[in-house]
């Protein structure tokens, strides 16, 4: 049986009722406890921590306790601090401390890679404080003012994985539990507020219920009558404030960001792919050893596995819940190697489904990276013919002209191209947007629909003087020298500066080209902080590369037109902004010079759309930086008919996310040649199809720790291209899948077995 | 004597007097849900909020427990008010659709929609039933358990009262049980206990540890949640 509760006996009118032998249930106030507390006489209620500043007070004076803290708000306050951080455990700052010391200085910041996003103030009924409001001097009226209250002095700490929604439902939980229920505001208010939460964490709510979530928890701080009551709302209120993207990403695009709530992530590692490839499907296909079908799950939701089995970022790793529940992530990246190495691309007959009609004009897609080639596939299989154009002598993109291949070896790529490519796709290669073709001519020639995906290719600039020099070399014409033409520019001491994967992959191609000494590597932050993949900066460091971080170029030395030297600044660690990330500050007189041969810029990569930038009514609307804009839902420009995507909006991305866009522009220009509206409302997608785990012997060892790919060893690469990254062991591929948690069967257990196993669609050889 | 102002009328009352009293004194109608005449003001219902204060320190008080203060300064029905007011009308509507006093106050205010999940519930835990029974009949044989969602109306225990005499006063005073009791015959659907004083089904003897309003009613066979 539950009882009257102890949690709204916090507040003094209920303790004093329940010291008294009633339930704990507040009454008006006045009159106050002083005035008529227990038994109806005067009655002092304090919590512990004031009580124990009197001595202080007493022994050495008011004005000395005035002298710690901020005027009005004088004295300590200790929290708990606890949640997303180093540090964990109870500090006793004075008041007015910043947000930023408890959490960055005293707190450590976050565990890991993650970035602290928001605190949360007061115990259950506190507010969340965004981290954008982190200088914020923590007294009372500065947090009342942010929508959070000072409470019992806890302070959560929530970090990327932490969901704001789910938050707010979890104390709205609390709170309705405890509520005393006495207020028909606070008793039934919590719990609808609860109700639609929950509506919201199962993707079920609509934007019209946020509303009314708002409007309810205003009315409930409004009209209750103790502090519970009236503060029940600020998880609410203050999350719905600060993080209503969240709301609104789980309510519009049945997404969950921070992918905690169930109904919606469904199996993580599937849902973090852009593709939604179903990596639980075939990694379960792999521990029972059909091989087949775990190539059909892959290449049903992805026409470039192999490539992505080598060059993907595998966010599906990041969200993997043998990962983040505090074991190692499944490698799936390395599985779908496995299972890729062992298949024909050309094996696999994709399902047409021809959506177009009869008279459907030609699509021009424009770009044949990832993005453009998997749009021209897509739409081909919905029937439309499709001429796709680029400005290289070959198709391929970044996939050829910038990523090595010692990571993605040429045939690779190569081979995973001409499987896509069929009788309704033509390839017109050395074309180029704005010199050979324009929007209004491809229009003119009867296309019905123009796909952009020019990807980003022009290396930005130091701006510093002297980047015209000889031997300075941006990192895109660089690689782009050596991937198409086996030109060898970099020679001598080569120095990168960036901390990007164009970055390192271009110090090591440097590092394997004749006549360079060596290559060192100039970053401004930490290697913690750079944003190229880690398991690609421990290669090449490994292959002995010099790794320099904190520190910036400010002078690029010359001498007859010719690069000899660049002159460095030392950074130390400052602030961090709004992302977490701390900034760099130049240590005045730092400065010390590197002598070189061969400086290589690489600090990231604009788009060029010079090319549809053209004056008049039709220009493309395009960001300061040359990236196109669109309507991040449907693809489409400005233009009626002209869809864009890959890096050529995004700025350097990834593959994955190309292919995604290509995927969804495919979609998009059906849509669009059939005048069908674009929007359509978003689906969570949960896992559908059963597969059953394979048999284990009774007391098997479920396999602990996470299988490596086994690398070429160091000392055998040298200057070669042969690739780094080799396959797994069948034996260890099988091992690694069956550490899979089957987030999946959540969902598909009832499903039976035999109904849902779909057939075998490969075509034996090539066709 | 204490001085206010209600909607800008000034005002002397007693000292002691509650807001609502000032407010209804004046003629100003603020509508109630837990209050009655003769029973102890509780604030349970959330209904009579008024404004008062200025500024950042305006705040809503429930006017039926809130006793006039020196120079205080009284809306009755300013914008904050009505919004609160709609939503607690609102809520209730979603709780307790049923009830006629509630189906009045909805059309009286205005309230045309109700956007929650429609519950049928049969109590809003007043507490006017528990307050009659100590106050006037001086019985405490029924009181609240239970908090949050499981607070309810009950004996002690849940064990068939000693010191109830079966007057039906609670059964009187509710606002929400106009429709509850109908005993077997739905067709005379007033509350069988308060009109004759003695519901029929906590005579009963089979129902031993039953009182209709504080359980699913086994009695009656109306089927509740
Ligand atoms: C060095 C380097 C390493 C990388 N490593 C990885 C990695 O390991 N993993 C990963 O996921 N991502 C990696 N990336 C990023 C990845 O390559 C890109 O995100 C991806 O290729 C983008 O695809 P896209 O189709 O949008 O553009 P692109 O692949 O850039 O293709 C655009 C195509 O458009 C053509 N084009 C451009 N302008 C015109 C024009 N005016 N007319 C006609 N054609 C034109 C270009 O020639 C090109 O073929 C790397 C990038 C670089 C630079
Ligand atoms: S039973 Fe009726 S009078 Fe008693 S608390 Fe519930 S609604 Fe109020
Ligand atoms: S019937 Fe019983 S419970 Fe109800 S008021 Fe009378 S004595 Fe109290
Ligand atoms: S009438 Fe005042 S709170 Fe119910």
């Amino acid at each position: 049986m539950r009882g009257a509760g102890a949690f709204v006996c916090g507040e003094e009118t209920a303790l004093i009722r329940s010291v008294m032998g009633y339930a704990g249930e507040p009454r008006q106030r006045p009159p106050y406890p002083i005035q008529k507390g227990i038994e109806g006489r005067p009655t002092c209620i304090n919590n512990v921590e004031t009580l124990a500043n009197i001595p202080v007070v007493v022994r050495n004076g008011a004005a000395a306790f005035a002298k710690v803290g901020l005027p009005g708000n004088t004295g300590t306050k200790i929290f708990s601090v606890v949640g997303k951080i180093r540090n964990t455990g109870l500090v006793e700052v004075p008041l007015g401390t910043t947000i930023r010391e408890v959490v960055h200085d005293i707190g450590g910041g976050a565990p890991g890679k993650g970035r602290v996003k928001a605190v949360q103030t007061g115990g259950p009924s506190g507010g969340c404080i965004p981290a954008s409001l982190f200088d914020l001097p923590i007294d009372y009226d500065s947090l009342a003012q942010a929508g959070s209250i000072m409470g019992s002095g806890g302070m959560i700490v929530m970090d990327d994985h932490t969901c704001m929604v789910d938050v707010a439902k979890y104390f709205m939980k609390f709170l309705k539990d405890e509520s005393c229920g006495k207020c028909f505001t606070c008793r039934k208010g919590t719990q609808r507020m609860w109700e639609i939460l929950d509506d919201v964490t199962a993707g079920r709510a609509t934007l019209s219920q946020l509303d009314l979530l708002k409007e309810l928890a205003e009315a409930v701080k409004d009209t209750s009558m103790c502090g519970l009551g009236q503060s029940a709302p600020n998880p609410v209120l203050s999350t719905l404030r600060y993080f209503r993207d969240e709301y609104e990403a789980h309510v519009v695009q049945k997404r969950c960001p921070a992918f905690v709530c169930d109904q919606l992530v469904g199996a993580p590692c599937q849902t973090a792919c852009p593709l939604g490839t179903e990596a639980w499907r075939y990694v379960a296909h792999i521990a029972r050893g059909e091989n087949d079908l775990a190539y059909q799950a892959i290449r049903e939701a992805n026409p470039f596995p192999s490539v992505c089995a080598r060059v993907c970022n595998h966010p599906c790793e990041e969200r993997c819940r043998a990962g983040t529940t505090g074991g190692e992530a499944v490698a799936i990246r390395a599985l779908k190697r496995f299972v890729t190495d062992q298949a024909d691309p050309l094996s696999f007959r994709p399902k047409r489904t021809p959506t177009a009609p009869a008279d459907a004009p030609r699509v021009a897609v424009v770009g044949c990276g990832p993005a453009g080639l998997t749009a021209a596939h897509y739409l081909s299989l919905r029937g439309y013919k499709v001429t796709a154009f680029d400005t290289e002598p070959e198709p391929g993109g970044m996939l050829f002209s910038a990523i090595p291949a010692y990571r993605l070896p040429h045939d690779v790529v190569r081979r995973e191209i001409a499987s896509i490519l069929d009788e309704n796709v033509s390839v017109k290669c050395d074309t180029m947007l704005g010199r050979d073709i324009t929007l209004d001519g491809l229009f003119k020639e009867g296309y019905g629909a123009v796909f952009l995906a020019l990807g980003a290719h022009k290396s930005l600039r130091l701006g510093l003087p002297g980047e015209e020099s000889a031997g300075v070399l941006p990192s895109i014409q660089f690689l782009k020298a050596w991937n198409l033409r086996g030109e060898s520019l970099a020679r001598g001491r080569v120095v990168v500066v960036g901390g990007g994967n164009s970055a390192i992959d271009a110090a090591r191609v440097a590092m394997r080209q004749e006549g360079v000494e060596r290559v060192t590597l100039l970053y401004r932050r930490t290697r913690e902080e750079m944003p190229a993949f880690e398991e690609e900066v421990e290669a090449a460091v490994q292959e002995g590369i010099a790794l320099v971080t904190l520190t910036s170029p400010v002078r690029i030395l010359t001498e007859g037109g010719r690069v000899t030297g660049v002159e460095c600044i030392k950074n130390a660690l400052g602030e961090r902004d709004a992302s977490g990330r701390p900034r760099p500050v130049p240590i005045a007189g730092s400065e010390f010079t590197v002598p070189l041969e061969t400086l290589i810029v690489a600090i990231s990569e604009g788009s060029d759309t010079d090319c549809v930038a053209v004056a008049g009514a039709n220009r493309i609307a395009t960001a300061p930086t040359g990236t196109v804009k669109i309507d991040r839902e449907t693809l489409a420009t400005n233009r009626p008919g002209v869809f864009a995507g890959g890096d050529v909006v995004t700025g350097p991305n990834t593959v994955v996310d190309a292919i995604a866009a290509g995927k969804r522009a495919a979609v998009m220009i059906d849509r669009y040649l059939r005048a069908e509206p674009l929007k359509v409302p978003a689906m969570p997608r949960l896992p559908e199809i059963f597969v059953a785990p394979p048999e284990v012997a009774e007391g098997a060892e479920i396999p602990k720790g996470r299988v490596e790919a086994p690398r070429l060893p160091v000392a055998a690469r040298g200057r070669s291209f042969a690739e780094v990254e080799v396959s797994l062991s069948a034996e260890a591929a099988s091992r690694e899948a069956s550490r899979c948690l089957r987030c999946d069967l959540t969902f598909t257990r009832e499903v039976k077995e035999k109904d849902e196993v779909p057939e075998l669609a490969m075509a034996g050889g090539a066709s | 004597m204490t001085h206010i102002t209600v909607n800008g009328i000034p005002l002397e009352v007693e000292n002691g007097t509650t807001l609502l009293e000032a407010a209804q004194f004046l003629g100003f109608p603020i509508p109630t849900l837990c209050h009655m005449e003769g029973l102890s003001p509780y604030g349970a219902c959330r209904l009579c909020v008024v404004e008062v204060g200025e500024g950042a320190r305006a705040k809503l008080v429930s006017s039926c427990t809130y006793v006039a203060e020196e120079g205080q300064k009284v809306r009755t029905s300013s914008a904050r008010v009505v919004r609160a007011r709609k939503m607690v009308i609102e809520l209730l509507l979603a709780t307790c659709p049923q009830s006629k006093q509630i189906q009045d106050l909805a059309s009286a205010h205005d309230v045309r929609q109700q956007r929650f999940r429609q519950e049928h519930e049969d109590c809003i835990l007043c507490g006017r039933c528990v307050r009659m029974c100590e106050e006037q009949m001086v019985a405490k044989a029924i009181g609240f358990a239970g908090r949050g969602e499981s607070r309810r109306i009950g004996t002690p225990f849940d064990r068939r009262s000693e010191v109830c005499r079966t007057c039906g006063g609670c059964m009187y005073v509710c606002p929400a049980c106009e429709l509850r009791c109908t005993y077997t015959e739905p067709d005379k659907a007033i509350c069988g206990g308060c009109a004759n004083l003695a519901p029929p089904c906590i005579e009963k003897e089979k129902f031993d540890d039953l009182m209709c309003y504080m359980k699913p009613c086994v009695a009656c066979e109306i089927p509740r949640s």
